[in-house]
């Protein structure tokens, strides 16, 4: 950058007399690029010679994290130029992408090699057990070893491809559901996907509730609650405290806070902002990021007690996460066959238990056990 | 959803807009009436638009306002419970957070939330009337934007008047120095340089002196520079360089307008203008010698803290 005479810089900390400053309200408008080109010259105008204003600007910009590739203020050319940054670039695309190319291929021959090999152990399987002719009295029991083998070779062949797609992206149907709990993926697939200790805790004091959490597919996303048919769904049940499959509950996963992503061991932060969407901190409130639960509802209130949160808004919009906001559970209050409907205002938790909710139509709904049961005031 | 005898601040279907904002700001959950959300309307058309707009252009700065986070402040101001419970729900922990980062220390960034969350909740009085600084938003920009910015002006006011108490024992040991009893003869600045300087000066945009002044008084980057003036990092680094270059030649050019040879103006330009002495008290209202408030305070507070 080229240097100013110092006569310049001098006359620039000339300083008017300057009795009046720009009200928060303006400055703030101006940092936040709403101000119209008239107002905008004036306030711009008085920072040109005001020091302390300027200041005041600097220090009302939201944090932000700068890059650390950017211009400089150094004058003299360095080797960290953007020529050479953007060559840089490609050549590590190109490396990565060449990488991922390699190892796709080595993997797939890998897993010919291996089907290969046990078809090869089938083969010789086979021909060790075919049968020279035999007399037709003997020829049932040879049909049912041939049955059997064939069976073998059935579980032989490659397995199946498995479901973890399916986990990341959409609810996990029903049947797939019980297939899974009966091979014991659900286990290992649940734990993968940042199942909390806080879950596990909650799993036992309040088990309908977190049996319908477990069948989130989701992370971050609120589901209704996909149930078999002979129990009913998480929806009606936990007001009424029905029973839930035992099934699903049995297939959680026991969760240790060795399996918290680390972002997740510390406490979050939690706020609502202005548009009724909920926002959660990481970092002590240094970044937010918004935590989708329902598209449909405008929240209002929330309860955070540690990894336990409930958020309510519009139309009885109530939904609840154990493991800060990683998974979510719709809860709809009942009482005697009248759902909370109105806009809830007000959510109070003093522990994972004991709640209350307030609602706009000035109604009073509490729970002692987590939100399968509810009174109503 | 009009209450009977409001005045609006609209005549005929402005009175169906004006419901269709009340309800938008959630007005009747913070306690507010209709009635009394017209009147808040109406003060921030007033402080904010010139008297002769037009009713378009009134309704369309209406819609622009953020009338939920203004109904919000101003319910607060009035001291409705309702509002405030929002308010700290949603705000509580932002403001100490800002504070803090305000004033890179978590201690005094507390001690400035503090002080503003009585600013705010309006425990002075005025006429026997409650004096928030939440009644003076407009809801033009965030609620959450207008925090930072009064937590940021109350931390510059205050740095200000700690800096004007500082003992002289303090200056010492700061490194200040003082001026000698019997300072040695300085050079005068040629007046045709100070008068082609300010006419130079005189001749920038305010955006271009504002550029100017961050970058070479205060030392700010380039990317903070952009974030404020809402550019690319890039246009701010070409501007400056081509604003440097500009200046360069429109002093030389102002020079030798004033009768001095090019020669003669290129080798002014160059002498260092710390060693003269300027007229000072007549045309500086600022010192430049210290560093910026931020970094002062932050540096005074830690030595406070180690002793």
């Amino acid at each position: 950058m080229a240097e100013l005479p110092k006569i310049v810089v001098q006359r620039l900390q000339r300083n008017t007399n300057l009795q009046s400053h720009p009200e928060a309200d303006l400055i703030n408008a101006f940092v936040e690029d709403v101000l119209n080109q008239q107002e905008r010259n004036q306030v711009l105008e008085h920072l040109a010679v005001c020091r302390d204003c300027r200041e005041i600007v600097a220090l009302s910009l939201p944090e932000h994290i700068h890059p650390n590739i950017g211009l400089t203020r150094s004058a003299n050319a360095s080797w960290i130029s953007w020529p050479v940054l953007r060559w840089a670039g490609v050549a590590a695309c190109v490396v990565v992408v060449g990488t991922a190319v390699t190892l796709h291929y080595e993997s797939r021959s890998k897993s010919r090699e291996l089907v290969a090999a046990e078809r090869a152990e089938v083969v010789n399987l086979d021909k060790k057990v075919a049968p020279p002719a035999l007399p037709a009295a003997q020829e049932s029991a040879e049909a049912k070893q041939q049955h059997s083998l064939s069976t073998a070779h059935n579980k032989l062949a490659p397995a199946p491809k498995r479901l973890n797609p399916s986990l990341s992206a959409a609810p996990i149907a029903p049947e797939t559901r019980d297939a899974l709990s009966q091979s014991g993926q659900a286990a290992s697939d649940l734990q993968s996907s940042g199942s909390l200790e806080a879950r596990a805790q909650a799993e036992a004091a309040s088990p309908t509730l977190d049996t319908a959490m477990n069948e989130l597919a989701v992370p971050g996303r609120a589901k209704e609650v996909e149930q078999e048919s002979t129990t009913p769904t998480a929806k009606a049940g936990i007001s009424g405290g029905l029973p839930v499959s035992k099934k699903a509950a049995a297939a959680a996963p026991p969760v240790n806070k060795a399996m918290l992503s680390p972002a997740l061991r510390a406490v979050p932060k939690w706020t609502l902002s202005s548009d009724g969407s909920l926002q959660r901190s990481l970092d002590a409130g240094k970044t937010w990021e918004t935590i989708p639960v329902d598209n449909q509802a405008t929240f209002r209130a929330l309860a955070a007690n540690q990894f336990d949160i409930w958020v309510g808004g519009s139309k009885g919009a109530l939904y609840h996460s154990s493991d800060a906001g990683e998974h979510w559970a719709q809860v709809q209050p009942t009482v005697n066959g009248e759902l909370l409907s109105a806009d809830i205002i007000g959510v109070e938790f003093a522990d994972s238990q004991h709640g209350i909710v307030n609602t706009s139509s000035h109604e009073t709904w509490i729970t002692e056990d987590g939100g399968q049961n509810w009174q109503k005031k | 959803m009009a209450e009977a005898g409001v005045q609006s601040s609209m005549e005929g279907s402005g009175l169906e807009f004006l419901a269709a904002l009340y309800g938008k700001s959630r007005g009747a959950e913070f306690g507010l009436s209709l009635d009394g959300f017209d009147h808040i309307l109406q003060e921030v058309t007033k402080k904010c638009l010139p008297a002769d707009t037009s009713a378009s252009e009134r309704q369309q700065f209406l819609v622009s306002l953020r009338v939920e986070e203004l109904a919000l402040a101003r319910a607060c101001a009035a001291g409705h419970e309702r509002a405030w419970e929002v308010f700290l729900t949603r705000y509580r922990e932002k403001l100490y957070d800002i504070a803090t980062y305000i004033a890179r220390e978590e201690s005094t960034g507390r001690e400035l939330a503090d002080s503003l969350y009585a600013d705010l909740y309006g425990t002075a009085l005025r006429d026997g009337q409650r004096v928030s600084k939440l009644a003076s938003y407009t809801g033009r920009g965030s609620l959450e934007g207008w925090l930072r910015t009064v937590l940021a002006q109350e931390y510059v006011n205050r740095y200000r008047r700690q800096r004007r108490l500082v003992s002289l024992d303090e200056e010492s040991e700061q490194g200040v120095q003082f001026t000698a009893a019997t300072p040695e003869p300085a050079k005068e600045v040629d007046p045709r340089i100070e008068a082609a300087t300010d006419e130079a000066l005189a001749g920038l945009s305010p955006t271009d002196r504002f550029m100017l002044a961050s970058y070479y008084l205060e030392s700010r980057t380039l990317a903070e520079i952009a974030r404020i003036l809402h550019v690319h990092e890039s246009t701010i680094s070409r501007k400056l360089d081509k604003l440097a270059k500009s200046l360069h030649k429109a002093l030389l050019a102002g020079l030798t307008r004033s009768g001095m040879s090019r020669r003669q103006a290129e080798e002014a330009l160059e002498v260092d203008v710390r060693d003269v002495r300027l007229n000072l008290r007549d045309r500086l209202m600022q010192e430049n010698a210290h560093p910026p408030f931020s970094k002062k305070k932050a540096e005074a507070s830690a030595e406070e803290g180690k002793g």
